[in-house]
């Protein structure tokens, strides 16, 4: 998907309801998300095309094509997420401030349809000017994170959602 | 490299760069190719990104400062962690004080000052494991010969303060030392002695101190610090802990 196409995309989830739209494609993965996600005004979407037993959402299916209307693409994660009971959930191991990225100019350790390893950083937890870096205890991939970047976050708070391979 | 003598664990490997983007980056990518020894030392004349928290420059100069990380593998738990900020403040302000024969302090959470004058600063980065410190890797930068500073008011060098310039490689290896010290302590568990050395180089303990707390002018005396690092302070018979986000401290000198 190149520039011109994202900004395409951008324009069309505009003109609709949508607070996030995630989409995945092979390695390729895009997470574009309105000021409605952020101001919590979002309505929990009732999927919108019924989903047959749907598999992890942003893990990479190689074999299947992944189908680019937003609409499919939403409902399938929406259902996914309350329905898989598969999906570890990482919890932070302390309190402090949780950050996303090494450094502010730098990019995020991971997002929404990243593959981990065990051992890969997922955030760092400041704690008083000391700084944590919190591995994956698993391998899989990255379902959702629950916590927005430079955040307070409290022992044992659910930080993210992975799908274990 | 090379290594110091007068040590057991601390700085038996180090290795010296004549340049590099900052020391904790360097060890940091160490680690991630090697299991290097425990107390293994990094230094560099020339820290181009030095840092302080979260993006922070550090500025300093090259060839005039110290500028070094120590690779630790403490195996203390997570909530225990603010012990590794403990022994290196307190390793600096020995080592300094026995350099210059003045009285430095730790100004919580963690920098190093004489008077109202910062002299240096500590950037202290974890592996967490499971439920354990897995390995730390504590950067440490103390001006020491350093004499403009540009647009910094509160920053200051050793060489400001007694004014004769330093040797490095010498006062590098003295704090190795406390820190050698120091780190054995933890390593024993000795946390009541750590704590100890603590407030007694803590700044304004058990004193009345003045902070800026959401934008108003307060006071309360310095009770000291808990475990997990938060500032403990008495306002008006009440009993408070303040995370330094939260606590903005003001200078009465």
């Amino acid at each position: 998907m190149n520039n011109k196409e994202i900004h395409e995309l951008v324009k069309l989830i505009n003109e609709t309801d949508l607070a996030e739209f995630k989409m995945s494609k092979g390695d390729f993965s895009v997470t574009i998300r309105s000021k409605d996600y952020f101001n919590g005004k979002a309505q929990p979407m009732a999927p919108i095309m019924p989903v047959a037993s749907a598999p992890a959402p942003a893990a990479p299916q190689a074999n299947t094509p992944v189908q680019e209307t937003p609409a499919a693409v939403v409902s399938e994660e929406v259902s996914s997420d309350t329905e898989n009971a598969n999906h570890v959930v990482f919890k932070s191991p302390m309190v402090g401030t949780f950050y996303r990225k090494p450094s502010p100019d730098k990019d995020v350790f991971v997002k929404v349809g990243d593959t981990v390893s065990k051992g890969d950083v997922l955030a760092i937890i400041e704690a008083m000017k000391l700084f944590n870096e919190i591995e994956s205890e698993v391998s899989g991939t990255i379902v959702k994170i629950l916590v927005d970047d430079q955040t307070p976050v409290e022992y044992d708070q659910p930080l993210f959602l992975i799908d274990p391979a | 490299m090379s290594r110091t003598s007068n040590t057991l664990i601390i700085g038996k490997v180090l290795e010296h760069y004549e340049k590099c983007s900052s020391t904790n980056f360097v060890a940091k990518q160490i680690l991630a190719k090697s299991t290097p020894p425990d107390g293994m030392v990094v230094s560099t004349d020339n820290q181009t990104e030095g840092r302080g928290q979260y993006g922070n420059q550090w500025q300093s100069e090259a060839y005039q400062n110290l500028a070094f990380s120590v690779i630790l593998y403490p195996r203390i738990l997570i909530s225990e962690q603010f012990y590794l900020s403990k022994i290196a403040s307190i390793a600096c302000v020995e080592a300094l004080n026995s350099i210059t024969n003045l009285d430095f302090q730790i100004k919580w959470p963690n920098d190093i000052y004489f008077k109202n004058k910062k002299v240096g600063g500590l950037l202290i980065e974890n592996q967490i494991i499971g439920e354990q410190i897995g390995n730390s890797v504590v950067g440490i930068g103390i001006n020491l010969n350093q004499e403009k500073f540009e647009g910094l008011p509160q920053a200051s060098s050793i060489y400001l303060l007694v004014r004769y310039l330093l040797n490095r490689k010498k006062c590098l290896e003295i704090i190795l030392e406390h820190l050698d010290v120091w780190y054995l302590k933890l390593k024993q568990g000795k946390f009541q002695t750590i704590d100890q050395a603590y407030y007694s180089y803590l700044m304004g303990f058990q004193e009345i101190i003045t902070y800026m707390e959401n934008g108003t002018k307060k006071t309360g005396k310095l009770k000291g610090v808990n475990q997990t690092g938060q500032l403990l302070v008495e306002e008006n018979g009440q009993h408070r802990q303040f995370d330094f986000k939260t606590i903005e401290w003001v200078f009465s000198l």
